[in-house]
């Protein structure tokens, strides 16, 4: 029989339970004390924006996008809207050109970033936006970030991006994510700690992109931009009532492949920012960023141990039941009494506050999301909680697979 | 320049933990205590046994229902075997209590053999032999189990065999068990694994 691994399972548990209940708190006390400021400030002038749209193969969806960007409820003077065709080989190019009102950019297939850069080129706003072209903004969107800007330090505005709404799981599954990391960034915000300007509508000062730099190649260009921005003393806002919606996968292999190029992403451009990982960053430094990166990896460390373990309760098992028969082994499943396991009680103690805390923090999220509270989201949210660990320890797996065959092709 | 609200996270963290630890060892202890008590309650009523047989005849002893007092210590087997999964089986408390629950059962086991001379019901008695890191015990375990499930008329002493005390002592040598799993039915004893089939043929083979 094969021993068992308790040992470890023990020490880890403690870890994952105790650093889990401090991101917990941490983040309730971020809540708790800026739940007066969750609103947008309302602009007292209307600086001029360049929405810069990239577009690669993207015939599908640039229609209803350029619809959306349109109907902006912002003046038309003050917008500008630039679609940079990064040598799509389907009809791009032709929608977009036939949608009037937009300058559309044609160049050879090099790359988003280079594409971005290409567009901010031309565009004449003080204020750039970054808009992929599968999203959707709404209407009041434009007028509920901007007056972020108003604030000296502030170099960036994040949108409220949304999953579009889908009838599959996997999508259900990812609008969930969304709304709950939506939450975490407009807390983390409040404390120069907010360090990735998604593609869905995210708007810079053209002034600051030009002085500390423009989008870089990059796995993820959109988190290295706004590691830039906040090394460089820089403050990065949320504005969570400008919603926009973007496509999400439907498939899972495409899924994978979003998510493993997200943890590759995450990895090599934390390693390349690890000076951010100082006193002198506060509360980005010394909590926000290392706690990013610790639940990554006690995740990976703990699935790891109840794979290992499951597969040794296995094994065990059928050596049992080559022992004793299937009968006596079934018949023994059946009489088991349910003992009331005093087990380590201390840590069932632990469980409960922690899922305490974890079910506070989520109601508050979902209120402030505007999200109704009912047993029906109760319980989508109760399922998502209990099987994304599953979900990104594979994508982890898989990130690990790809870095090991040396694969670098995105 | 300490953060006040980094500090303050992980001060309760560390706080809920700390209690967490401490509640969870009064709780332990709470029940380790609560088990002694039990031990100590299933020893009188041992004993009453043992002297209502020295007092009473014959016939009025064998009248008698002894199933409640079993169930009792069955239970009090149980919840020692979850104290041991909770304190791990080197601690001194489990031990202690251990060897006096072992003794409980051989001084059972030796109850009812003086009944079974004397009375016209037999009730068929098992010792059996484990220790806590052999590979087939468990298995022998659960089938004598299933065996009891379809006849519950038997006994089942569970013996750790590492235990020490003089008492057991002389039970291993009397019936000569020198490995485990080892199995002892009405007096044979039997230094093997065995099946379920073997197990079954060898119970029912003996009933008379």
């Amino acid at each position: 029989m094969l021993p068992g691994l308790d040992f470890i399972g023990e020490p880890i548990i403690y870890v994952i339970t105790f650093v889990t209940l401090l991101s917990a708190i941490y983040i309730l006390f971020l809540f708790l004390e800026h739940r007066k400021n969750f609103s947008a400030p309302q602009p007292k002038v209307l600086p001029k924006i360049s929405i810069i749209i990239p577009i690669y193969n993207g015939v599908k969806y640039i229609k209803s996008c350029l619809k959306s960007v349109k109907n902006l409820d912002y003046p038309k003077e003050n917008l500008e809207i630039i679609v940079v065709d990064d040598g799509s080989t389907d009809n791009s190019y032709k929608e977009a050109k036939k949608f009037g009102g937009v300058k559309v950019l044609k160049k050879e297939h090099s790359g988003k970033a280079a594409s971005v850069n290409h567009g901010l080129d031309l565009a004449k706003g003080e204020i750039i936006g970054v808009l992929d072209c599968d999203s959707t903004v709404e209407r009041d969107a434009l007028k509920k970030m901007v007056g972020y800007f108003e604030e000296k330090n502030v170099a960036a505005v994040v949108s409220g991006r949304k999953a579009k709404n889908s009838k599959g799981l996997l999508e259900k599954f990812q609008e969930i994510e969304y709304m709950l990391t939506l939450f975490f960034w407009k807390n983390y915000s409040f404390v120069k700690g907010l360090f990735i300007t998604p593609g869905v509508l995210s708007l810079y000062k053209k002034k600051v992109v030009e002085k500390v730099g423009k989008f870089q190649d990059n796995v993820t260009e959109d988190l290295e931009i706004a590691l830039r921005i906040l090394g460089k003393n820089y403050d990065v806002r949320c504005a969570l009532e400008a919603s926009t919606h973007t496509q999400v996968p439907h498939k899972f292999k495409d899924l994978t492949r979003q998510r493993v190029r997200w943890n590759y992403g995450l990895l090599s451009n934390l390693k390349d920012y690890s000076f951010l990982f100082s006193r002198k960053y506060k509360e980005l430094g010394l909590f926000i960023l290392p706690s990013t990166l610790l639940i990554n990896l006690l995740l990976v460390v703990f699935f790891t141990y109840i794979i290992v373990t499951f597969v040794f309760h296995l094994i065990n098992n059928m050596y049992l039941i080559y022992l004793t028969g299937w009968e006596t082994y079934l018949l023994n499943l059946l009489n088991y009494q349910f003992k009331l396991n005093l087990w380590k009680s201390e840590f069932f103690i632990f469980m409960m506050i922690t899922i305490i805390f974890a079910f506070t923090l989520m109601i508050y999220a979902l209120s402030n999301l505007k999200v109704k509270i009912n047993l029906k989201t109760l319980f989508k949210y109760f399922v998502y909680l209990v099987s994304a660990g599953y979900l990104y320890f594979y994508f982890w797996i898989m990130t690990l697979y790809k870095f090991l065959r040396k694969d670098i092709k995105w | 320049m300490v953060n006040f609200r980094l500090v303050a996270t992980v001060a309760i963290t560390s706080l809920i933990f700390l209690l967490g630890i401490f509640f969870g060892q009064y709780i332990s202890y709470y029940h380790l205590s609560e088990l002694k008590q039990t031990q100590e309650k299933l020893l009188y009523e041992m004993t009453g046994y043992e002297l209502a047989y020295s007092i009473l005849s014959e016939k009025n002893v064998c009248n008698l229902s002894f199933r409640d007092f079993i169930k009792e210590r069955v239970e009090l087997g149980q919840k020692l075997a979850s104290l041991e999964e909770r304190f791990g089986p080197e601690s001194e408390e489990v031990k202690s209590l251990q060897e006096r629950y072992h003794l409980y059962q051989l001084r059972e086991y030796l109850f009812f053999k003086k009944l079974n001379k004397k009375c016209p019901t037999q009730v068929p008695l098992i010792l059996y032999f484990y220790t806590n890191d052999c590979d087939k015990c468990d298995a022998q375990g659960r089938i004598l189990d299933a065996l009891y499930a379809r006849n519950k008329s038997m006994n089942i002493y569970a013996i750790d065999y590492e235990v020490d005390n003089l008492a057991l002592r002389s039970v291993k040598n009397l019936y000569e068990i020198n490995t485990t799993p080892s199995v002892v039915i009405n007096e044979k004893t039997y230094n093997r694994f065995l099946s379920f089939e073997e197990l079954n043929n060898i119970y029912y083979g003996e009933a008379s």
